[in-house]
């Protein structure tokens, strides 16, 4: 059930209904059914995976905190964590792992058996398993009590508005809230409203609708000219920001519309200033579930130089894994690691150039932060390695004819003047959007002190946009989004 | 809380407005579909509702119309014969929901699907030209084409739109026979037609055929027609739609593992095999699944001996 079909049209209405009918005393209740059809529209198969990493996850952190030791909180620790890091080994992992294992030994010549197994990955296992390891690893530090209700626990993993692609919500701001029973607010519900509009905006009438040209680049290597890849790519990185950001938005109106309050996930990204900064501003849920539960515990910054660099390469190698079983997230990991390793030692010369036109400056390193993203997003998006390691290599010839070339790309990828128009008119409203974001504070917090017309014409431009980019879009084609495939 | 659900109820409203307007408007325009193949669609619902039972009604994609002549087959069974099938991008749930109402006791439902069909290819454009301007077929729509047909409203308009400033849709097609007045009266098609086809099949249309292409959704929707047809008195038989050899990729092999699906997971009767239906290049018409004349005579003659020994 993707937030952008019918079924979830249908689907989140009846359960506010239904929520906000019932006493506070069992909404628990409706909610861990809610979640739980939510998942099993996906497979029910699946569900025994989730219930298992629930158990585990739920009596390890019982176990901590009834342990007497701290040597039986460490083995409790480590099973609970253990467990469900195993499950997603298998589950995520082991395809890869094998088939390295078999590339490696081809390539010494080994003769070598090499099994093959079909194992489907399940939707969400990398959301909710970090979710889970989180609650396990803060009970353990003592950063909040272990839940005792197993009810509201199994609610906590599989809440579903951020059950499937996040944000990855943390125990000590989620699981309270359901203990506290939360009233009807018109003001938050109109939030809410307005957030699940600009998320579908986001996903509906961009991503969805430039992901077809990123395709027609990206699903046949040899098909474009360099310019073309170039076009594809920052057409990509809008398409993966809308797509994710879009999502984000969606679950954290869904749940403002139940009273729930998820943490941001999105924060103007291609605003940032450096790659550290992009960090701070690109699916916060997981940069900061890196750098609390890996980059810390490995000592962050507070050590020498080459442990400081060492932790940078292997916190974001982990973070490129975690986005996919493939070399190309590998690559983009630690591309991104290397990158924030030179900012350590650009920063201090960084901060003294252009001391006198910090407007120029803002805007070179902006500028420079932007185009290194982007191009990191080539081997994110490419189909295989060999893949982005050939359009790294052509890029360059695109500077050769660069207004010739980018005419011919158009052309290329099917983008005809119309669609130029569309592109260049929704990239502007998301542009304004974030630089409000940026500079000034939450766009929709902002839009719900102005006047009655000012809230209503915005509101209704933005909900005519997505109904519109709903009621024209190919049929039967509802695009999943593509955080799921993590 | 009253005036939040007051204010959100007219902004609903108020954003509904224009696109029923716009829906209204295309709706209210006169039929323009009426000439084209998907008349022809409109036609043959008419006579499913006009005719009285006992009856027989295949369903089937395109290639239904050129496969069995209805007059013969009326000849041989004493019952009239009315061939729905048009394209198989209606879908079988298509034609599933126009036989309610219709079916009565002693009637002969025939379902030979087109091997896309088992896989649930639909297109709602179309859907829309063969329901156009009609309530009736309309309402009796799946729900489960509710949210594609609503998405594919703005093509079908812009289509409907055109085709009225040229006095009704032309032909949908290169050739004038798939038009509304290519069919006879019982829905099948009625001209004399030799092989046309230069490699003895349309290279671009090959296709190989396994047990997976048929889906959940599609084995559902047959037991659920077998249990309401049933429940009307009538019988529901599956048989093979036509295919021609040289366009299936894989062999043989892959039609019987379907065949062998279908009859564990459908409890319906089968007339013939699902593999009779690859038949000799000789026989077709313009493409892999549209027989000739000489093809259509084989293959009526084969359905009503199938008939007259079917359980």
């Amino acid at each position: 059930m993707l937030f952008n079909s019918w079924q979830y049209a249908v689907f989140l209405p009846v359960v506010l209904a239904l929520y906000w009918a019932l006493p506070q005393k069992r909404r628990w209740v409706l909610l861990l059914v809610a979640s739980y059809i939510f998942y099993m529209s996906w497979s029910a198969k699946l569900m025994a995976l989730i219930l298992t990493t629930t158990a585990t996850s739920y009596a390890a952190a019982l176990l901590i905190s009834r342990a007497k030791t701290q040597s039986r909180k460490k083995l409790w620790l480590t099973l609970g964590v253990g467990i469900s890091l195993a499950m997603l080994f298998v589950f995520k992992y082991l395809n890869f792992a094998v088939g390295l294992c078999a590339s490696v030994l081809s390539f010494l010549h080994i003769p070598a058996f090499v099994p093959s197994l079909n194992l489907l990955l399940p939707v969400g296992i990398s959301f909710y398993t970090f979710q889970t390891l989180s609650y396990v690893i803060d009970v353990y530090r003592g950063a909040l009590p272990a839940e005792k209700h197993f009810g509201i626990y199994a609610l906590y993993v599989s809440f579903f508005p951020q059950l499937v692609a996040g944000p990855i919500e943390r125990a000590v701001n989620l699981l309270p809230q359901f203990h506290v029973e939360h009233k009807p607010n018109a003001d938050e519900w109109a939030h809410g409203l307005r957030l699940i509009a600009w998320g579908l905006f986001k996903k509906v009438a961009i991503a969805d609708f430039i992901g077809v040209y990123v395709d027609a680049a990206y699903n046949d290597i040899n098909a474009c000219g360099p310019m073309a890849y170039v076009v594809a790519t920052a057409l990509f990185a809008v398409q993966i920001y809308c797509d994710f950001s879009g999502y984000s938005d969606v679950a954290i109106g869904s749940a403002k519309l139940l009273g729930f309050k998820l943490m941001e996930n999105f924060n103007a990204p291609y605003f940032a200033r450096s790659i550290k900064e992009f960090w701070r501003r690109w699916h916060i849920s997981l940069s900061t579930w890196f750098s609390d539960y890996v980059y810390i515990p490995l000592g962050g910054s507070r050590v020498s130089v080459s442990r400081h660099l060492a932790n940078l390469v292997i916190t974001f190698l982990l973070s490129g894994l975690w986005h996919g079983a493939k070399l190309t997230f590998v690559l983009w990991g630690l591309c991104h690691g290397l990158l924030l390793c030179l900012d350590v030692f650009l920063l201090p010369k960084r901060e003294k150039w252009l001391k006198n036109a910090p407007r120029l400056k803002a805007f070179i390193e902006t500028a420079v932060t932007l185009v290194l993203v982007v191009l990191l997003w080539i081997p994110f998006r490419a189909n295989s390695l060999s893949d982005a390691l050939t359009i790294f290599a052509r890029l360059p010839y695109a500077l050769s004819a660069p207004v010739q070339g980018f005419t011919v790309a158009l052309e290329t990828l099917g983008i005809t003047s119309a669609v130029l128009i569309r592109i260049i008119l929704s990239f502007a409203a998301l542009a304004a959007c974030d630089a409000v974001r940026r500079y000034k504070g939450q766009p929709f917090e902002i839009l719900a002190r102005q006047k009655s017309p000012v809230r209503f014409a915005v509101s209704y431009a933005l909900a005519f946009c997505v109904m519109l980019a709903i009621f024209t879009q190919p049929a039967g084609t509802v695009a999943e989004f593509i955080y799921f495939q993590f | 809380m009253k005036r939040f659900f007051v204010k959100f109820s007219v902004f609903a409203l108020a954003l509904l407005l224009p696109f029923a307007a716009y829906f209204a408007y295309v709706q209210a325009q006169p039929a323009s579909f009426g000439k084209s193949l998907m008349g022809g669609a409109q036609h043959k619902l008419e006579v499913l509702a006009s005719t009285k039972s006992p009856k027989i009604v295949i369903i089937g994609g395109s290639g239904a119309p050129y496969a069995v002549i209805s007059e013969d087959v009326q000849n041989a069974l004493g019952m009239p014969c009315i061939n729905l099938g048009t394209t198989a991008y209606l879908g079988l749930e298509f034609y599933f929901a126009q036989l309610k109402g219709n079916l009565g006791d002693g009637d002969i439902v025939i379902i030979a699907p087109e091997y896309s069909m088992y896989e649930n290819g639909i297109d709602y454009e179309t859907v829309w030209m063969a329901a156009e301007n009609r309530a009736s077929v309309i309402k009796k729509l799946p729900l489960s084409y509710v949210p594609n047909m609503l998405t594919s409203f703005s093509r079908y308009a812009k289509s409907k739109l055109g085709a009225l400033k040229t006095d009704g849709a032309s032909p949908l097609t290169y050739d004038e026979q798939y038009t509304a007045a290519g069919y006879g009266y019982w829905g099948d098609i009625t001209f004399d037609r030799d092989c046309i086809l230069e490699s003895g099949y349309n290279t671009q249309d090959t296709r190989t055929v396994t047990a997976d292409i048929v889906t959940d959704e599609v084995i559902n929707q047959l037991n659920a027609v077998a249990a309401y047809a049933g429940k009307c008195g009538a019988e529901v038989y599956l048989t093979y739609a036509t295919f021609d050899r040289l366009a299936l990729i894989d062999g043989i092999d892959g039609v019987n593992a379907l065949e062998a699906r279908l009859e564990a997971e459908c409890d319906i009767k089968w007339l013939g095999n699902l593999s009779d239906g690859v038949m000799d290049e000789k026989y077709f018409y313009n493409t892999n699944n549209h027989l000739n004349s000489e093809g259509a005579k084989v293959r009526t003659a084969a359905l009503i001996s199938d008939l007259n020994e079917a359980p």
